[in-house]
């Protein structure tokens, strides 16, 4: 594989999965509302993921609101980066991306 | 090896590790947080996936009896403990290919490769470059075994 083109495909990958992985964190300090959503949506989801492991106990409560209070509450903008790029690459948007980009760079 | 997985994150290391947290207080990243706490946190969050996984896991094998929870302990006790530094990797590896990081390796080295180098005049080209290439062969080939026409000439001068 050589390198001359390569390297600013690179270049543009990174920015372009940054640009990606950033926007939930610019629409939410745009919009609060969505902040909101996004953290009840997340609470459910963390509280479905850890029932569908232990089941309906109190455990269940227990680990749920450990995950949720580090997770939805302190660290808002990294669990909702993550949690894009999981959902991206589960619908393989970013191999969408990959082939846009390199095809859109190729010289013919 | 003991002693060099102790010599990440083991229990004899907690002065180092506030040593750690305090050399890092000043890299506040703002709405980010604080690197070493981020860390710290993001790893207890790793843990507890880890421990969520051994416990569905033996659940799964032995059932939910007394026995279970001892076998939990020990593989807890064991995994997120003792040998952290070894399984913490392994299963962070884990998550990501799960998850299918790997295919934007593959799907990278597939694009890639149509950033190689024009081959020069006097330079052999690749046997398979593209799919126009191996059509184009594959119709010389059909055309030297008489199965399609030959290409009429080309009339110049028109």
């Amino acid at each position: 594989m050589n390198e001359r083109g390569a390297i600013p495909l690179i270049i543009f990958l990174v920015l372009a999965f940054v640009l990606v992985l950033a926007l939930p964190a610019i629409i939410m300090e745009l919009f609060p509302i969505v902040k909101l959503l996004f953290q009840v949506m997340m609470a459910f989801l963390l509280y479905a993921i850890v029932r569908t492991y232990l089941g309906s106990s109190p455990l269940t409560l227990i680990i749920t609101a450990i995950l949720v209070y580090v997770l939805v509450f302190k660290y808002t903008y990294i669990t909702s980066a993550a949690w894009i790029f999981q959902t991206i690459l589960m619908f393989a948007g970013f191999s969408v991306m990959i082939w846009v980009l390199g095809l859109s760079l190729r010289k013919h | 090896m003991h002693r060099l997985l102790d010599s990440g994150f083991g229990k004899s290391n907690i002065k180092k590790k506030l040593e750690l947290t305090y050399m890092l207080a000043p890299l506040d990243l703002g709405c980010f947080g604080n690197i070493a706490t981020c860390f710290t946190d993001l790893m207890l969050v790793l843990k507890i996936f880890l421990l969520l996984t051994i416990i569905s896991f033996v659940r799964n094998h032995i059932g939910t009896g007394s026995l279970s929870w001892v076998v939990i302990g020990l593989f807890a006790w064991f995994i997120l403990f003792d040998y952290w530094v070894f399984f913490g990797g392994i299963f962070l590896l884990y998550t990501l290919l799960a998850f299918g990081v790997g295919q934007l390796i593959i799907d990278y080295m597939f694009v890639s490769q149509g950033f190689g180098a024009q081959p020069q005049p006097g330079e052999p080209e690749s046997p398979m470059g593209h799919g126009m290439d191996v059509l184009q062969r594959m119709e010389a080939a059909k055309r030297m075994q008489g199965v399609l026409k030959p290409k009429p000439p080309i009339m110049m001068g028109r």
